[in-house]
């Protein structure tokens, strides 16, 4: 069935509207990157990219942005030998199917976020140090 | 009975070679490691099937036969 939801990797997060769900997934993707078990290619390299896209998003990437990040979920799902690409594969289309006025709203420079934390608790460490 | 062409994720290096000696099941993604068709392998590509099996430099793809 098109559109049902699934579980994925099992965890459920409700996300207040004051949340914003570009955000919570740019960090869930920049998480699943530096989780990858170091194995099988398409993750190694695959979810690195995913995660660098979905910040652009975030950041008013835009269209170009939204399908580079279609096509590599297309290239990426059922790839890893563990499924671990599947988990950021499925949290992507179903930003960009269910979140899309938020998306239309990034691509003009407006963050429903406003000043709020993000919502999903992410264990931290590598990501602080990415920007050098 | 029908045989599938499988890719072991974890021995694949992305060499390369798949894509170049059987273009018909196998592309490249876009960082240049295979993704393989999973419909049955056609009659006339099991002898290039079989030679790309065997000249993987890291022997990571394999035939997988299923009844069906």
């Amino acid at each position: 069935m098109p559109g049902a939801p699934r579980l994925g990797c099992g965890v459920l997060v409700v996300l207040p509207e004051s949340a914003c769900p570009v955000r919570e997934t740019a960090l869930i993707l920049r998480f699943l990157a530096a989780e990858t078990a170091d194995q099988c290619g398409p993750c190694v390299l695959g979810l690195p990219a995913m995660a660098k896209a979905m910040a652009e998003l975030y950041a008013g990437g835009g269209s170009r942005t939204r399908d580079r990040l279609l096509r590599w979920s297309g290239q990426l799902q059922g790839r890893g030998a563990c499924r671990h690409p599947d988990t950021a594969v499925s949290l992507v289309r179903s930003l960009l199917d269910v979140f899309e006025d938020e998306v239309a709203t990034h691509d003009r420079g407006v963050c429903t976020g406003g000043n709020t934390r993000a919502i999903v608790p992410l264990p931290g460490g590598r990501s602080s140090q990415e920007w050098r | 009975m029908s045989e599938r062409l499988q890719v072991n994720p974890i021995a694949c290096d992305g060499s390369g070679l798949c894509f170049e000696l059987i273009p018909e099941l196998v592309t490249p993604d876009d960082w240049g490691y295979p993704i393989v068709e999973p419909r049955p392998i056609p009659e006339e590509l099991r002898t290039e099937v079989r030679r790309a099996v065997s000249a993987c430099p890291k022997l990571a793809l394999l035939i997988a036969r299923a009844d069906d």
